[in-house]
């Protein structure tokens, strides 16, 4: 069953269409989520929320677009709400995560090692998620769609309502921005 | 090639969409820059937590979160719906009512009155009942 087939039976009434819809794209919808948020129990939050918009918004789906292309942008637009809502609140967490694995120093040589590597891995990964949150918007969308998703540029350019070399250059100067920010956390680390 | 042209590139270059010839270059530099080398790793390092990322799945109950969190939103509307709605429209039907009420007898005291009024008039005017009265009193 096709998504447009989905979408007249939910419009109908079908609760196991919705169901089979959900099982579709949930993990697809979850990774735009994370990708913004980056904390795990946010983003199944917003899935959530995310699929209940759209339960309750099914009647205004038009068809104009592939339902994934509409999903997407109640995906994305959801997220940067939540990120502009949650900025301060997402701070906090960071430099406690980052104070919280370095105090695991402390052990016996033995674990110390795999400590030190997922240490090691956390500071990649909040210099990682720094970086990425730092973006611009436009930008962060594109880079999230094109890295999390691995949507193609024309599918990218459909759900942004932008030409495909408009999303050709947010990418381009996302991961140029990404670099130049995470170079400068590499040196000062130093 | 110099460390500030590999630095400009160094993710083109770890994503292999550098021009072959440039990506020789890159190579030819990493092999004797030890600093550039350090980046090229912890650049890499960075990049490939996307990819551990991107293999995270949300919870195999989704869907049962979403129903339930669906039926108590409706229930909380219908909640909402009786114990207030219900009441606010009841009151304004009171409301209406008790105001249309005061302006229709309003209405009708106003006419009332005045009919009153001229029937008082006509029993407390003595003169007009004793016609007699008036005529002593203008010499008739």
């Amino acid at each position: 069953m096709n998504d447009r087939d989905l979408v007249k039976r939910i419009c109908e009434g079908d609760e196991n269409s919705f169901r089979l819809l959900v099982e579709k794209y949930q993990d697809i919808v979850f990774r735009t989520c994370y990708g913004f948020l980056k904390n795990v129990e946010d983003s199944e939050d917003l899935t959530q929320d995310v699929f209940i918009k759209v339960y309750r918004k099914i009647q205004d789906f038009r068809g104009d677009s592939e339902f994934s292309t509409w999903l997407y942008r109640i995906a994305v637009n959801m997220s940067i709400n939540v990120l502009r809502q949650n900025k301060r609140r997402k701070l906090f967490e960071n430099i406690e995560n980052v104070i919280f694995s370095a105090g695991k120093n402390n052990q016996n040589s033995l674990i110390d090692v795999s400590v030190e590597e997922q240490f090691e891995k956390k500071q990649y990964e909040n210099a990682i998620n720094a970086a990425i949150d730092e973006l611009p918007t436009n930008q962060k969308t594109a880079f999230i769609f094109h890295k999390y998703d691995d949507l193609s540029q024309i599918e990218i350019a459909n759900i942004m309502n932008t030409s495909v070399s408009a999303v050709e250059s947010l990418i381009h100067r996302a991961k140029q921005n990404l670099q130049n920010k995470l170079i400068s956390v590499y040196k000062g680390n130093k | 090639m110099n460390c500030l042209d590999i630095e400009k590139k160094l993710i083109f270059f770890i994503e292999g969409s550098l021009p072959w010839t440039e990506a020789d270059k890159f190579s030819d530099h990493l092999k004797n820059c030890n600093k550039c080398n350090e980046l090229l790793y912890s650049l890499n390092k960075s990049i490939s937590i996307i990819e551990d990322q991107k293999l995270l799945k949300s919870t195999a109950f989704l869907y049962t979160r979403i129903a339930a969190k669906i039926q108590k939103e409706d229930e909380t509307v219908v909640f909402y719906r009786r114990r207030l709605l219900q009441p606010l429209f009841v009151i304004c039907i009171a409301v209406f009512a008790l105001f249309g009420g005061i302006k229709i007898g309003s209405i009708y005291k106003s006419a009332r009155t005045t009919e009153m009024a001229s029937i008082t008039t006509y029993y407390w005017n003595d003169m007009s009942q004793e016609p007699i009265e008036s005529k002593i009193l203008n010499g008739e």
